[in-house]
């Protein structure tokens, strides 16, 4: 396992040649659309081709903590002069990168196939491959970005991802309504984004690099904390900047608005850039800078994130009827997790549920498209996306079903899914926070609050969309039965066997069978064995100079066995930690189950009445419906109430009052001092001289009015007479 | 060989000749004539005084400037005429008010 | 010292010939005139072309081997002195192939076709002097004529408040041309009107440090007085706050093809003349305004993105964007570290190609509409689903745009970071304020998008066509360009990275 640039860019560039092609095919419509989309779809399975090498290489059998391998090149130097600057590109795969990558293009895959049947209606505007190009350039981004070796080209794949999702959130681009989602979308998180290029410059300026290798070695020693930016440590400067990078990425509170109305896209498009991947990014992120916001003691300040958004989506989300925002919410509310996970030092946990959510979100999406595409309106002529025009589908589609299901189960955490092995252990690792600081309670609290709410919201998903009697009998009537095809349930079925929890919780051994996890053997959870917070150390015997663009790879020396689960915790500690464990786990099988129970009992068994609670607590129904009024704050009270006033006003100041009185009127001005010249000159000659000097200058001033004839050859005349008088006179 | 004092003469007359249409007459073309004449004096003094004080080629030079702006003048002059014909349809000079507050 | 090529006057001189041959074609032939006044551009990019070959990017500072110096008025001490660096480099290269696609871009100019091309062939020229120029007295020369063409080209061209704005333009201008040619004086004088007098090169290095100047009985220091006179001669031109105001009246006013030069090279005049002309001369003077010049980029980059965002004109909302970017061009230069001036030089070259593709595809649809207005003034749509309608302008529209916004892989992007990182060690509030004006930068572009390009189509956009292949075809190099450069800045970087290192190196003595 060799790895150089060339022997790992093809990831990265099989989807973008496919862009670059398509750009140019994808409009002709006809054949060379279908050769477009071919294209992209094949380009995305080589790149999965890729990844798992790559993933096997790194994580089946290979057991080692900190391996990793780091090249790179430089891109552009301002060497000269006397002057030196170089910006440098690279790949830098270690075992998260490895996992995130197989995860994107697997996931990816199946997303493309899905689109292959979602967008058939789309084929004969040319449509088609218009989003067969922007998926292929966003799947090229994601990869990019995972592979980046420096924040600076983690964030131009970051901002390429941005332009993606804005083009396809305005796929429809005749809609009213696309134009605004996709503008509230870039622009929302636009803001995370600046800020965190600020952060980029501020760590570049002061330790002279952006390389993640560079920035923990960096935080070792201790430059991070010793600099000081506008009187705070680096780090907490910098781990704050780019964390909001991961507050508008991955939709936190409070820049969670525009999420929702991203859903406007096409819903492969939800899947995998809303839901699956981009979002994910903001989280993946936040791990990879995870030694600066614990240096900048932002922990806290990230598990409150974390904890609100964790619970405040899950309770709009419960009151939402439409399909897709149901999902949206939880997404949102899922991210919120990863983000607690983060904020409570639960470093694997929290990549692990990126990497659970990722599945079963983007098959819950899917399914979602499923549905939507085959449920129609006959005198509206547009899909079905509500839920009380639903009821009963599993009779209809019952691989959707049967796909879907699976994933509700994981999202809400019931054991043996992989949600669960995720989720509870980021809760576990947070009851455990809160043990160590009381302050961090509230985020634990509002993440088990937030898991029951999950868990009823889902359910009630399910049993609107697929249980009970058809609602619209109408819709339901048109609906087709659902035949087994290759691009619409296979991909579902094959994301759906990855959201068994085996898959996380197992140990893959050296020959690559998934066993559960032994521990008594000394055979782990893979995943908490392999993914571990980069630790004070790790790449000491790493030096640029020495290794330069040559293999820079740091691979432990530490055996399988020899595995010290309590990652240098002392016994006392270890068991505390374990006892809160296993409470957490306890708690959050319990709420999960009473969150589907609840939600049977009111809309499956219909023992209980929902209109019952919405009557009782009206208006924080009313609240929640309209999502705590962060629209309406965000648009009608800063956009409408203070930025566009404000630009209205100054660009009147600018033209009205500055352009209109002080520059033209300085020419006014000049005009005026004339006038003033003028007025005097008049008075002085026609007043005061007159006045003063008596009737022979008031003569001699009439005389010399009368040459004013205009007549030229007056003139003429005059200048001969003074000339012969001159002459005279000599 | 004639003197000095005969080429004053002459130029002398040139220019009061020049400066009496310059005066008397109130069709532009005229003027320009006129001043073509009082330039044509000043040039022929230049020479004249050049052959007779300096004995250099200072005078010529001159009087070959003095050429040259005069053909220019005429160029400029007439072209400003034939412009202020087509706008007034009169080449009469008193007709030039436009300026006139 | 003479020259060992006369490249530089081939270049500079080639324009003049075309504005000869096109007196010499019959007025009534206008094909004849446009193909000529094309051919003749092409001549000359294919000139620039050839210099970019000669040029030796190792060299900082001039180019010996394409140096030209001709005693022109020997009693002053005046010389024809032309040469490149890597700064000016950049600029020519811009300004033959923006020429270039101005012509093919007014190929629809119906009004005195003749005039036009002349006075357009005569101020590239005059545009390729101030790029050119080495000795003082020929680049304020340069700088002078090439208000005539501008002048005229918006006062006969131009909208229907064309008079008011190209008064406005010339007064403005001149009037910072006036502080200029005091610096000038001053300078002659202070040097002792010898040989170097007027030489750009030799006045540089910071000769005037201790030098005083005694004014209405003060004694003041040289240094700062005439680096302020000079500072606003060419703070008009960026332009930066809060002399800015000629730009939207110019713009709005002036014909498609002007306003893209006007954009895309002549801002750039400005900015060239302080890394030319201000810094060198008097680098102390610099070093200590760096703060005055940093906040005035910074107000440049808030302000024109707020004004921009209040615009209903989507010409002068990109007018006003103009002066925001310029602004990060002012910020570049006030950090003087290697990342910040080399972003500057290169936003100058990116803000030149993304600025001149906004103007021209809004004279692309200008010429189908009319008008120009987002949202007219009662209220009611100018335009509206032109998505639909012109699928073709819309993606060339897109690139445009988020080329402007700084989208990474677009070239805006590289220069915006490397100002950032440039600025940041110097001025940290000021990069903290800064980022701000990226976002509102990407706010009044899409917002303008929205209203213009989503929704459905409105009924007097149904008339119109999707951009022809005569527009394509010019739209072509610069979309080429924004994407090319913003992938791989290291052409440019690499033809400028020498001479700025000069310079940084320059200013960091003092």
């Amino acid at each position: 396992m060799d790895y150089t640039i060339s022997s790992v860019a093809p990831i990265v560039l099989l989807p973008f040649f496919a862009f670059v092609i398509n750009a140019f095919l994808a409009r002709k419509g006809g054949k060379a659309t279908i050769a477009a989309v071919f294209l992209s779809c094949a380009a995305i399975a080589g790149s999965s081709v890729y990844a798992f090498r790559i993933f096997k290489d790194f994580v089946w059998g290979n057991y080692a903590t900190n391996y990793h391998i780091h090249k790179f090149f430089t891109w552009f130097d301002l060497n000269g002069g006397g002057q030196e600057f170089t910006v440098n590109m690279g790949i830098y795969i270690d075992n998260m990168a490895a996992v995130m990558l197989l995860m994107v293009t697997v996931v990816a895959t199946m997303i493309h196939i899905f689109s292959t049947y979602y967008m058939k209606d789309d084929m004969h505007y040319g449509r088609n491959g218009r989003f067969f190009v922007y998926m292929s350039l966003f799947t090229s981004a994601m990869l990019g970005l995972v592979l980046s070796d420096n924040l600076f080209s983690v964030f131009i794949f970051w901002e390429l991802m941005g332009f993606c999702s804005y083009s396809l959130i305005g796929f429809y681009y005749e809609k009213e309504k696309t134009g605004n989602a996709n503008v509230k979308a870039f622009m929302t998180t636009r803001v995370g984004d600046v800020f965190f290029l600020l952060g980029i410059v501020a760590i570049w300026t002061a330790i002279g690099s952006v390389g993640f290798v560079d920035i923990y070695n960096a935080v070792d020693s201790g430059l991070f904390t010793s600099t000081k930016v506008l009187g705070m440590p680096l780090a907490t400067f910098a781990g704050l900047c780019i964390f909001m990078g991961t507050i508008g990425k991955s939709a936190q509170f409070p820049l969670n608005v525009w999420l929702p109305d991203a859903m406007n896209g096409p819903t492969p498009c939800s899947a995998l850039i809303h839901a699956a991947t981009m979002v994910a990014a903001g989280v993946y992120l936040s791990l990879r800078i995870y030694p600066l916001l614990e240096v900048g003691e932002l922990t806290t300040f990230v598990a409150y994130i974390g904890g609100i958004t964790a619970f405040g989506a899950a309770t709009i989300a419960l009151v939402q009827t439409d399909f897709k925002a149901v999902l949206a919410f939880s997404t949102i509310s899922q991210l919120g997790y990863m983000v607690l996970g983060v904020g409570v030092g639960s470093y694997n946990a929290a990549f692990m549920h990126l990497i659970t959510h990722a599945i079963f979100k983007a098959c819950l999406f899917l399914s979602a498209g499923s549905v939507i595409h085959s449920l129609h309106d006959h005198h509206t002529h547009q899909h079905v996306q509500e839920m009380p025009r639903m009821g009963g589908l599993r009779h209809k589609m019952k691989y959707t079903w049967i796909a879907m299901w699976c994933c509700t189960l994981a999202i809400a955490g019931i054991p043996f899914f992989s949600g669960f092995v995720s989720k509870d252990r980021i809760l576990g690792d947070a009851l455990v926070a809160a043990t160590h600081n009381p302050v961090m309670a509230v985020p634990a609290a509002l993440g088990f609050l937030g898991a029951l709410l999950t868990a009823f919201y889902m359910c009630r998903m399910m049993f609107l969309a697929f249980h009970g009697e058809p609602r619209d009998k109408e819709v339901y009537d048109h609906t087709h039965e659902e035949k087994l095809s290759w691009n619409r349930n296979a991909p579902l079925l094959f994301l759906s066997i990855f959201t068994l929890g085996v898959w996380f919780s197992g140990s893959l051994t050296g020959q690559g069978l998934v066993k559960v996890a032994d521990y008594k053997n000394g055979k782990y959870e893979w995943f908490q064995t392999l993914i571990e917070a980069p630790k004070k150390g790790n790449f000491e015997n790493y030096k640029r100079e020495a290794f330069g663009n040559t293999d820079s790879r740091v691979k432990d020396s530490f055996e399988m066995t020899k595995y010290d689960k309590q990652h240098g915790l002392s016994e006392a500690e270890y068991h505390h930690v374990h006892k809160w464990h296993v409470i957490g786990a306890i708690a959050s099988i319990i709420i999960a189950f009473s969150g589907v129970f609840i939600a049977a009992m009111m809309y499956l068994w219909k023992k209980w009445d929902p209109g019952f609670w919405v009557k009782t607590f009206n208006r924080y129904y009313r609240t929640l419906q309209n999502k705590y009024y962060m629209d309406e704050l965000y648009i009608k009270g800063m956009i409408q109430g203070m930025l566009l006033p404000f630009n209205n006003l100054l660009a009147k100041l600018d033209m009205g009052i500055y352009d209109r009185f002080v520059v033209d009127g300085s020419a006014v001005a000049t005009k005026f001092v004339m006038k003033i010249a003028n007025w005097f000159d008049n008075l002085f000659v026609d007043t005061i001289m007159v006045d003063g000097t008596g009737a022979s200058v008031k003569f001699f001033n009439l005389v010399l009015r009368t040459f004013q004839s205009g007549k030229i050859q007056f003139y003429f005349i005059m200048i001969i007479l003074v000339l012969f008088g001159y002459i005279l006179a000599l | 060989m004639i003197s000095l004092n005969g080429y004053l003469i002459i130029s002398f007359c040139l220019f009061l000749a020049g400066m009496t249409v310059m005066i008397a007459r109130k069709n532009i073309i005229a003027i320009l004539l006129g001043v073509e004449l009082i330039l044509n004096a000043a040039a022929l003094n230049f020479a004249a005084y050049t052959r007779f004080v300096n004995q250099n080629l200072d005078g010529h030079v001159m009087s070959l400037f003095i050429i040259v702006i005069a053909a220019a003048e005429a160029a400029v002059g007439l072209a400003i005429v034939i412009r202020f014909f087509q706008i007034k349809e009169t080449i009469h000079i008193d007709d030039a008010t436009e300026l006139q507050s | 010292m003479s020259g060992h090529s006369n490249l530089l006057s081939w270049i500079l001189w080639m324009p003049i010939i075309g504005v000869l041959g096109t007196l010499l074609i019959p007025r009534t032939k206008e094909t004849m005139i446009r193909v000529w006044s094309l051919l003749n551009t092409v001549i000359t990019m294919a000139l620039t072309a050839v210099l970019y070959m000669k040029f030796d990017q190792t060299l900082p500072g001039m180019q010996q081997a394409l140096t030209e110096k001709y005693a022109w008025i020997k009693q002053f001490n005046i010389f024809y002195h032309l040469a490149v660096d890597g700064i000016s480099l950049p600029m020519i290269l811009l300004t033959a192939l923006l020429f270039f696609i101005c012509i093919l871009s007014s190929w629809t100019v119906k009004k005195q076709v003749k005039a036009y091309f002349a006075l357009l062939l005569f101020l590239q020229s005059t545009v390729f002097g101030v790029f050119m120029a080495m000795d003082f007295f020929l680049f304020y020369v340069y700088w002078e004529v090439m208000l005539i063409p501008m002048f005229f080209l918006i006062g006969i061209w131009g909208g229907e408040n064309r008079e008011y704005a190209a008064v406005k333009f010339f007064l403005y201008t001149f009037f910072g041309s006036i502080l200029m040619l005091v610096g000038m004086v001053a300078l002659y004088f202070v040097t002792g009107q010898g040989v170097d007098s007027f030489n750009i090169l030799a006045l540089s290095g910071g000769k005037f440090t201790n030098t005083t100047v005694e004014i209405f009985g003060m004694v003041l220091p040289f240094a700062k007085i005439f680096f302020v006179a000079l500072f606003i001669g060419f703070a008009i031109k960026v332009p930066v706050f809060p002399f800015h105001t000629w730009l939207p009246h110019a713009h709005v006013q002036a014909p498609t093809a002007i306003s893209v030069i006007l954009a895309g090279v002549l801002l750039k005049m400005g900015t060239y003349g302080f890394l030319r002309i201000a810094f060198p001369i008097f680098p102390s003077a610099s070093v200590y305004f760096a703060d005055a010049i940093a906040w005035l980029g910074l107000i440049n980059v808030i302000y024109g993105a707020f004004c921009a965002m209040a615009q209903n004109d989507v010409k002068k909302l990109v007018a006003y964007s103009s002066v925001s970017h310029m602004g990060f061009v002012m910020l570049g230069l006030a950090a003087m570290t290697v990342q910040g001036m080399n972003g500057a030089v290169l936003q100058m070259f990116n803000h030149g190609t993304s600025t001149a593709m906004m103007f021209l595809l809004i004279g692309i649809l200008y010429e189908r509409s009319h008008h120009r207005w987002i949202v007219r003034p009662d209220g009611t749509k100018g335009f509206g689903g032109l998505y639909t309608q012109l699928p073709k302008y819309s993606i060339v529209f897109i690139i445009a745009m988020f080329a402007s916004m700084g989208l990474p892989g677009l070239s805006g992007f590289i220069s915006e970071a490397l100002i950032f990182l440039g600025i940041y060690s110097k001025f940290t509030t000021i990069t903290v304020l800064a980022v701000i004006g990226l976002l509102l930068g990407a706010a009044y572009l899409l917002w303008m998008f929205k209203r213009m390009f989503f929704g459905e189509v409105i009924e007097e956009c149904k008339s119109y066509t999707d951009m022809n292949a005569r527009e394509i075809f010019y739209m072509t190099p610069l979309c080429i360009a924004v994407i090319v450069f913003g992938v791989y800045p290291a052409p440019l970087l690499n033809m400028m990275k020498a001479s700025v290192g000069k310079l940084v190196s320059l200013l960091a003595t003092f």
